[in-house]
């Protein structure tokens, strides 16, 4: 049984994410199957304690750091529970605190523990062990995100260019509502909204003796009352009927941008029941299990550095990439104060002393990965590639090529040296003033777009006589704009301008958070983005799911408005028992 | 100056099969890269020419498929690659190939001024190809160099690690160098350079081509003989500590006292 342990000293870490922001708890959990999620929820259900749900705490808008109440870290849920073969590829399900790298290197590996997989998973284990290779898309830079919190986030990463979010790559979802008895069984393509209208219909959770069974990890089909895995691969409708009432939800009536998004909850006509749970901050419920669409992975795989001595040239150069490049699977950006930072950390400290010499003649970078078919499909590429670089005033020459394991770890090395050099930068500052912190954005706007949000962010930057490493994912015009702080001065002109950038990205028809999610620390950027009324909109359809407000406090939604909302729905505006009323209502 | 880089490929894991019959290597091309150590070779070589001009050619011996990789080092810099492949070679030893590379380099068009190796190859890690190779050719041979401080048309000054910290060496050339890994850090190909690599010159040469004595070359040539090759196999057992953090911490004490005893 999972023990609900008070937060001592012991589990400080836990009160806090890498967006370096610290919460507080009154204790925590450490679940090892479903069984034991629903065992917690449901102790602390009749309690109304708020929840937290953490996974591996690399994200960078706080959405895992707590708000009070209890922490369930889902970490030690790290099973693969099965998998099934269909459509020419495989879909494999996961427990939420599975780690990314761990996955990627299994499904390389072809070793993944099958132990207690059903006699349909084992068959269709055997068949992808002889099959041609297949991955996980999904590259967030920190491979130590578990797959729940990216899913919770729908993180990106580079090769989102090409392959999107983690959002198009999950077919399949177990979410455990509050109060700790009743499941979603969600599987992509077979519960769409009626316009805004969506009608879920949730199963109930075994718990107990079927509890033993999950955490024994035995067979992934029965595991959880057989629920686990089985319903995910046959579906809701074919395991048994639900056996609590429908739940009706609205959904939001904003419409989304269109461009990458991590902003608020998934809404649109007619839309998949899986969308709305992908990308909510974990506010709706907890997720136990992840089923995984694999892809096919490319024969070649060749990294392309490109160096610029003008950053317009790179500007235009990735309009011609989009256009001209079919195979290209990401197009990363480095500015010349990213490259300059790159050059003192490389001269001055042992760390960086290994990365390739940048010529002193270039202004920024754009990196492009090739993913063909075959090798002259990847000569054909890159030399079109090349053709475009001298079109745009750059050249050949100056240009790094990635073919071998040993070239593209160097290109690797450059480019997470790059926020590394910048963290280490800041950490020196904090040596004068401790409450220094980087400022990083997190927009993203339409491809029409990219020139005017550069200019933009250049012309308020010079305004402000900022210091600045501006880097990210250039072919989704989605930069990461961070502001390094000389002094508090500079911290606070930096934040007064991401508020301004958040309005200006919103009228260009972007998004205020295109990969990290909204989490704890972009609620703000949210409202600029959606306007109020959208945002209690989004809040009713929490409630909706969540009556009592039970999961990710302060995620999204300030405390107030969640309040406001719940009263609202009761009918009883500033009742301090509004969540409660609003179960009822 | 004409510079000759001597390149090795080696395969790129440590899961390196052996032939039970030769107990030699088996080179099969899947995965093999260059020997990070030659790669090292050729940057210096690279930055020697772009100081003085001159031309590098890029020599290996080994199976056809090593094309592939000089074909690279023509993309990092070279400008011609020469590949002595032939079933006489096979199952050399490094006085049999230092012999074949000799053959090889007495027959280029313009005389080497300098012949540049890496210190040691990955698979083999015997270090003795560059100083045979010098031997065989009757020129000075400078091992280990860690930097080039100065190359001219007739010597070359560089700085070498010994067991008791550096040496700097004035060598004449024509003659041989052994670089250490570190010595530079190997640029990544330009587009450009891969457009050359695609179809720069690179030559595949015989036995007979370099008119090499049979006798020499091969397992013919090869005094060394390897009676067996195995993977060591693990001895000793994990010992796992269990207990209280108190518990565990006494048990690694006694067990690192009783050892230190």
């Amino acid at each position: 049984m999972v023990h609900i342990k008070p937060f001592t000293l012991d589990f400080d870490e836990y009160r806090k994410d890498e967006s370096r922001a610290v919460g507080e708890a009154a204790s925590i959990s450490f679940p090892t199957c479903e069984a034991d999620v629903c065992a917690v929820l449901a102790e602390l259900y009749p309690q109304r304690v708020p929840v937290t749900v953490q996974g591996g705490r690399t994200g960078l808008a706080s959405g895992a750091v707590p708000h009070g109440g209890h922490v369930m870290n889902l970490s030690k849920m790290t099973r693969a529970l099965g998998m099934r073969a269909a459509n020419g590829t495989y879909y494999l399900q996961v427990e939420p605190g599975t780690v990314l790298s761990q996955l990627r290197g299994d499904l390389e590996d072809k070793n993944i523990n099958t132990a207690g997989w059903s006699a349909a998973s084992l068959a269709a284990w055997e068949q992808y062990t002889h099959d041609r290779p297949f991955f996980f898309p999904t590259d967030p830079t920190e491979t130590s995100a578990t797959i729940g919190g990216m899913v919770a986030c729908n993180a990106s990463g580079a090769r989102s260019y090409r392959y999107g979010p983690v959002r198009p790559h999950v077919s399949g979802l177990r979410v455990v509502l509050a109060d700790g008895a009743t499941v979603l069984d969600l599987r992509r393509d077979q519960t769409h909204s009626i316009g805004r209208s969506l009608e879920l219909l949730p199963q109930a959770a075994t718990t107990g003796g079927a509890g033993e069974q999950g955490r024994q990890g035995s067979e992934p089909g029965t595991a959880v009352g057989g629920a686990v895995g089985g319903a995910v691969v046959g579906g809701v409708g074919e395991q048994g009927s639900p056996s609590h009432a429908p739940i009706h939800i609205d959904l939001p009536g904003y419409h989304m941008p269109a461009t990458k998004n991590a902003s608020g909850y998934f809404a649109e006509d007619s839309m998949d029941a899986i969308d709305l749970f992908i990308g909510s901050d974990g506010t709706l419920g907890t997720i136990t299990l992840i089923e995984l669409e694999l892809t096919p992975t490319p024969q070649v795989t060749w990294g392309v550095s490109c160096f610029f001595e003008h950053e317009e040239q790179a500007l235009d150069f990735t309009v011609r990439v989009r256009d001209n490049i079919a195979d290209a699977s990401a197009l990363e950006f480095f500015d010349a104060g990213a490259l300059q930072i790159l050059r003192q950390q490389k001269t001055q400290g042992t760390a960086f002393a290994g990365l390739p010499a940048i010529d002193p003649h270039a202004d920024c970078c754009i990196y492009v990965e090739l993913q063909c078919v075959s090798e002259d499909a990847a000569y054909e590429q890159l030399y079109r590639l090349g053709a475009i670089l001298e079109d745009v005033g750059g050249s050949e020459q100056a240009t790094w090529v990635g073919r071998t394991d040993i070239d593209r770890e160097q290109q690797r090395f450059f480019r997470h040296a790059v926020p590394e050099s910048t963290n280490m930068l800041i950490d020196e500052r904090k040596k004068t003033d401790p409450a220094i912190t980087k400022l990083g954005s997190d927009m993203s706007v339409p491809n029409e777009r990219l020139h005017d949000v550069m200019a933009m962010y250049r012309t308020t930057l010079q305004e402000n006589d900022l210091q600045t490493a501006v880097w990210g994912h250039i072919g989704n015009n989605h930069l990461h704009v961070n502001v390094l702080p000389r002094d508090m001065r500079d911290y606070a002109r930096g934040k007064a301008l991401y508020q301004q950038w958040a309005q200006t990205v919103t009228n260009m028809g972007g998004a205020v958070s295109a990969e990290h999610g909204v989490g704890k620390l972009k609620r703000d950027f949210l409202t600029v983005m959606y306007g109020e009324d959208h945002i209690r909109a989004m809040a009713r359809t929490k409630l909706q799911l969540d009556p009592h407000g039970i999961f990710g406090r302060g995620n999204l939604f300030s405390t107030d408005v969640l309040n406001e909302v719940a009263a609202a729905m009761a009918g009883q505006a500033d009742d301090p028992h509004a969540f409660d009323q609003a179960r009822e209502a | 100056m004409n510079i000759v880089v001597c390149m090795k490929a080696v395969p790129s894991t440590t899961e390196v099969k052996m032939d039970p019959v030769t107990n030699t290597i088996v080179r099969d091309g899947k995965q093999s890269v260059i020997n990070p150590f030659d790669s090292s070779a050729l940057e210096e070589a690279v930055c020697i020419k772009e100081q003085l001009g001159g031309h590098i050619t890029v020599l290996s011996m080994g199976i056809p498929d090593t094309v592939r990789l000089l074909r690279d080092a023509l993309a990092r810099g070279a400008d011609e690659g020469l590949l002595l492949s032939d079933r006489a070679f096979a199952g050399a030893d490094t006085l049999a190939t230092s012999y074949a590379l000799s053959c090889a380099i007495k027959q280029l068009r313009q005389p080497a001024a300098l012949i540049v190796c890496g210190k040691m190859a990955v698979d083999g890690d015997t270090a003795q190809i560059g100083p045979e190779l010098a031997a065989t050719l009757g020129i000075p041979c400078v091992t280990d160099v860690c930097e080039v401080l100065e190359a001219g048309e007739k010597a070359i000054r560089v700085r070498r690690a010994t067991d008791g910290g550096f040496a700097i060496v004035e060598v004449q050339l024509p003659a041989v160098i052994t670089v250490a890994k570190d010595i530079r850090i190997p640029r990544m190909p330009s587009i450009a350079g891969v457009r050359f690599g695609q179809t720069g010159p690179v030559a595949v040469k015989t036995a007979a081509d370099v008119d090499a004595d049979r006798a020499c070359i091969g397992l013919n040539g090869s005094p060394t003989q390897v009676v067996r090759s195995f993977t060591p196999e693990r001895t000793d057992a994990g010992i796992s500590l269990c207990g209280t953090p108190n518990e565990q911490a006494q048990a690694l004490f006694e067990l690192v006292e009783g050892g230190l005893r």
